[in-house]
């Protein structure tokens, strides 16, 4: 199939590989394949292994395209099927980072029973479809030639198991070290983070602490390594078995985060869920929207309603337990079209890596058709001081539709923020949120929530703003 | 870790000699070291559990088969 092209646009993350890289032309998404890599992808493709693991859904399906421009060395153009949503791993929750390193094995697996070998293993590739995770190198295979190492066996441990581990034992929190640490949480980060206690886990001891030592014996040696002449197969998937089993064994219960519970403990449901539902999808019924980004979505309740819109969904929130139980239940039902994941609004990922090009920015990665933001408006006001005109601000830079919930300072919730602190929001009141909200923002709609005072709005973004 | 990483009979050569091409990826060379330290301790125990699972699945399909005659 012949494409024309304008001027290709390289990937800011798609350098480090030789074996090819990412380009957008009008939009659309494209991986060259370099003539050095030709042999190792017709091997991917003729093996049968490109043909299991798409079928299988654990691989990003592709279809070969011609271009128009020539690119130099290139052996072959492909298009992969899009992600709705780009994510990264310190967005994903416990279970999401735990399902992504279990794909990894799996197709690693895969590969040798082929007589290949992924060659990394970078929890950067794999997204997700919804709750499904799905791998998207399909430049990550390589034929096997040496003596059975696995190149990437660091590159696991720091990418999935050593996160694992730090979110589990030390704090959810520590999913940030992801983010500090682009190309994996180093191990010796992990060793010194972990307590005492890991090292009764044989698997933790041995890929992470063990690991840790002996890359630290070795650091400033001034050497370079040759291979032993033969390391045999069983070892080589006996290795892929250790850490499956190692993965397998890091489990996380999300009870007791801060918000995971907020439905369950809250008097809120009683007072007016049922009314709240039925205006959001309302509302979403008239703005027919294909994404939605549900900001402060808690477990997920909403993100459905606007699934049932026919939107693909983003669930976003701050806490690592609520957005598990999204994710969880999101997976029991194979659900595709919600993607939950943990953001935080007051600091969300912003451009990062090499020339701030490599990872995107949460904002820079998507144009949803309409923003929700439901009982979410206090935690940013009141709980972190960001003034109402600046919140309008961001939600009209972010969408053309807003469906928002104001929360008056007469709400149990709002009281309690306020019991401990000085009251400074004077301009707090449904008339100060409707002024600051006009200057961006034409109120479709303004419907009081029954039995409450909260009140629930249809926004669309001034034009002439 | 010493004589575990010095019994498997690597050899680290001098700064400057060629070293084997690993894909692109630095793969580190404790990293490398321990992963062919343990190559065979993990070898070892895979060979047994995959010997485990075939024994006890001999014994539940056996044990099936006389169940069904039954």
């Amino acid at each position: 199939m012949k494409t024309a092209m304008r001027e290709p646009a390289w990937h800011g993350a798609s350098f480090r590989d030789p074996s090819g890289h990412i380009l957008t032309v009008d939009g659309e998404l494209y991986r060259t394949v370099s003539e050095d890599y030709a042999r190792d992808y017709d091997r991917l493709m003729s093996s049968g292994l490109y043909r299991a693991i798409t079928d299988a859904g654990q691989l990003i399906a592709h279809e070969e395209v011609r271009l128009l421009t020539d690119i130099g060395g290139t052996y072959r153009v492909l298009r992969p099927e899009r992600i709705p949503f780009v994510s990264y791993p310190w967005e994903w929750s416990f279970s999401q980072l735990r399902d992504a390193a279990l794909l990894t094995l799996d197709i690693a697996e895969q590969a040798l029973e082929r007589d290949m070998v992924l060659k990394d293993a970078s929890a950067f590739n794999v997204q997700f479809i919804g709750t499904r995770p799905v791998f998207i190198d399909t430049l990550s295979f390589e034929t096997q030639t040496d003596g059975g190492s696995w190149v990437a066996y660091r590159q696991f441990c720091e990418h999935f198991l050593a996160p694992l581990e730090l979110r589990r034992r030390v704090h959810p929190s520590l999913a940030g070290l992801s983010r500090e640490y682009l190309d994996g949480v180093p191990l010796e980060v992990a060793h010194a983070l972990l307590p005492v206690t890991s090292r009764l886990r044989p698997s933790t001891m041995m890929h992470i602490h063990a690991h840790s030592a002996a890359q630290r014996r070795y650091a400033d040696a001034q050497a370079t390594v040759e291979r032993p002449r033969f390391v045999s197969g069983t070892s080589r998937r006996a290795l892929l078995d250790s850490l499956r089993s190692a993965v397998k064994a890091c489990r996380w219960e999300p009870n007791g985060t801060e918000w995971s519970g907020y439905y369950e403990n809250t008097n809120y449901e009683a007072c007016s869920m049922e009314h709240k539902t039925s205006l959001t999808r309302e509302f979403l019924h008239a703005i027919a929207p294909r994404t939605i980004w549900d900001l402060g979505a808690n477990t997920g309740r909403f993100s459905r309603i606007a699934v049932e819109s026919g939107a693909y969904t983003v669930s976003l929130d701050v806490d690592h337990g609520a957005v598990e139980k999204a994710y969880r239940a999101g997976r029991e039902t194979g659900e595709e079209r919600i993607l939950p994941l943990v953001a935080d609004l007051m600091n969300p990922t912003p451009n990062m890596g090499w020339a701030l090009r490599e990872r995107d920015s949460l904002f820079g990665r998507g144009s949803p058709d309409g923003v929700l933001a439901l009982a979410l408006i206090h935690h940013i006001a009141i709980a972190n001081n960001v003034p109402l005109p600046r919140i309008a601000a961001l939600f009209a830079d972010l969408a053309p539709w807003l469906i928002i919930e104001f929360v008056p300072k007469s709400d149990s919730q709002v009281r309690r923020m306020l019991s401990s602190r000085r009251d400074i929001f004077s301009s707090y009141t449904r008339e100060g949120f409707e002024a600051a909200f006009k200057d961006r923002f034409v109120i479709e709609r303004s419907v009081p929530l029954a039995e409450c005072d909260r009140v629930m709005y249809l926004m669309r973004t001034r034009s002439d703003a | 870790m010493g004589p575990l990483l010095d019994g498997v009979g690597l050899v680290i050569r001098d700064a400057g000699t060629p070293p084997y091409m690993l894909g692109y990826l630095d793969a580190g060379t404790g990293s490398l070291l321990f992963q062919w330290a343990i190559a065979g301790l993990l070898g070892f125990v895979f060979a047994l559990k995959t010997s485990w699972r075939r024994i006890s699945s001999w014994f539940s399909r056996r044990s099936g088969s006389e169940d069904g005659d039954a």
